[in-house]
């Protein structure tokens, strides 16, 4: 949990379970949003910098302001979706602080006039719906209507033109739209689609002001952010806050309870990239300094690999699931995700050839930047990533040897750990 | 956005693999591997290139291939981690 200073996860600590709404309004005291005009709040959010934390780090108060200024009645989507297998971030805050977030869902429905909020969650997620369930009914009623929605799981049905599409009726599939949903979405109307977490800070930024709210982060990824530390840990599947300068080791041994060094390090989820575990401990964990090194932490996932685990054959086992997470639409992804799925199974198993490796290659360019969403680009950099990464393990590969063992400490839904 | 200028767009979740924009414009459009389009999407100068975009755009039957405006939104997303 988050420890000294946090703000999100402030307050009770995780085993008390859901803050209840007593507890939220005694801890941060009311919203109190009612006298503010959607266009302060606006101004509030883009003086803030905040970027939206479901990966994409797009600026929020540029989705508000594209809102604000179309036709229509207007609608605001929490995405509480998250279907990257190893995050927890957002389910923690759904489950642990559900009045914060309704708080800042609040904000963003003012923010663009919407009489409406829609919760998008995994039908899985039973715990997440009873949360909101429970903190909708101890609310006061508050202006907008709340409609929570089940959503199909998967890995790109969380993805925002998926979610407006299956808002609209259709299949929870990535379609290419002819303007951004903010300014034409679900049945024409101005549809603002946020992560989970990004809404959480809403709640904090119209209380405390875009000053506090830039006190933490950096320049560039100003506010604090939420990280899951997942993978071959001690400790799996902690969410933990970072506030300030944060080195990536201190997370995976404060937290993850990792004594060393891993082999490697998985940053930004499923489709994020590996780093040398050696060279990534000693990183800045902050969005602004990493995006500058090329590096985004995404979704905020950070797994680990052991050193006595195969690089290449967890890539393997991640990119086999990814494949198979296709929306089934692009004939790039569909057929070239599979393709790259049983290049890289032989290169794990040690019977590739070197022109394996050169079609692999060839494919990833093929693959890249290809299709209706950025699945296919993002299995691809996941792939890239792990041929440079493991290049000594890969060379070994190529030659017929395999390594000695797949631990299977990176989670996919429908999988039981070490059982395949 | 230029006056007037236009370019090639394709959506790659209606793209069947009919492969017929390719000869109608090889020009801009090639065949991956599987013989889905890859399109390439930069402004259009030479009027007889656009000619036979046109022509790529009319023949496909899934209705996957557009010439529109320069500027305009349709255009491949820059490779991009799905929102979690």
């Amino acid at each position: 949990m988050g420890g000294r200073g946090a703000r999100l996860l402030g307050g009770p600590a995780r085993a008390e379970g859901t803050e209840h709404w007593e507890s939220h309004l005694r801890r941060l005291g009311a919203l109190g949003i009612e006298g503010a005009a959607g266009h302060e709040l606006v101004q509030e959010v883009a003086r803030s910098g905040l970027q939206g934390r479901g990966g994409a780090l797009f600026p929020t108060a540029t989705k508000l302001t594209m809102a604000s200024a179309s036709r229509g009645t207007p609608i605001a989507v929490v995405n509480a979706s998250e279907g990257e297998p190893a995050s927890q971030k957002d389910r923690s805050l759904v489950e642990l602080r559900p009045h914060l977030v309704l708080d800042g869902a609040l904000v963003a429905a003012r923010a663009i006039g919407a009489p409406e909020v829609v919760f998008y969650l995994h039908r899985a997620r039973r715990g997440s719906t009873a949360a909101l369930e429970r903190a909708l009914w101890e609310r006061p009623p508050e202006g907008v209507a709340w409609r929570l929605v089940d959503a199909p799981a998967g890995y790109v049905t969380g993805e925002s033109s998926a979610v407006v599409s299956y808002l609209e009726g259709q299949g929870a599939l990535p379609r290419r739209r002819s303007a951004p949903a903010a300014v034409r979405g679900v049945a024409g109307r101005p549809t603002v689609v946020n992560n989970v977490e990004t809404i959480a800070h809403l709640a904090l930024i119209a209380r405390f002001g875009w000053k506090w709210f830039r006190s933490a982060g950096d320049a560039n990824g100003p506010g604090s952010t939420l990280v899951t530390l997942a993978g071959e840990l001690p400790v799996p599947g902690a969410v933990a806050e970072v506030l300030g300068p944060t080195r990536l080791g201190q997370l995976l041994s404060g937290v993850g309870g990792l004594g060393r060094p891993p082999q490697a390090v998985l940053v930004g989820g499923y489709e994020g990239v590996w780093l040398n575990g050696a060279s990534a401990w000693e990183m800045p964990v902050a969005r602004g300094l990493l995006a500058a090194h090329g590096i985004s932490l995404g979704c905020g996932v950070i797994a680990a690999l052991n050193s006595g685990s195969c690089g290449l054959a967890t890539t393997a086992r991640l990119v086999r699931w990814l494949a198979s997470e296709s929306a089934g639409q692009c004939g790039s992804c569909v057929f070239g995700l599979p393709a790259v799925s049983a290049l890289l199974d032989e290169i794990a198993r040690g019977t590739a050839l070197r022109r394996d490796l050169r079609r692999l290659r060839q494919l990833s360019c093929v693959v890249t930047g290809r299709g209706a969403c950025g699945h296919p680009s993002g299995v691809m950099a996941l792939v890239d990533s792990a041929l440079e990464v493991f290049s000594a393990e890969l060379r070994r590969h190529l030659h017929g040897r395999c390594c000695p063992a797949v631990h299977y400490g990176f989670p996919l839904p429908g999988h039981q750990e070490g059982l395949e | 956005m230029t006056e007037g200028g236009w370019r090639l767009s394709l959506d790659p979740a209606a793209c069947d693999g009919h492969g017929i924009c390719a000869l109608r414009c090889p020009d801009r459009i090639s065949l991956d591997g599987w013989g889905y389009a890859c399109v390439d999407g930069t402004a259009i100068d030479d009027p007889r290139v656009l000619g036979r975009a046109y022509r790529a755009a009319a023949a496909c039957p899934a209705g996957a291939l557009t010439v529109v405006p320069e500027g305009g939104r349709h255009e491949h997303k820059s490779p991009a981690v799905p929102a979690a």
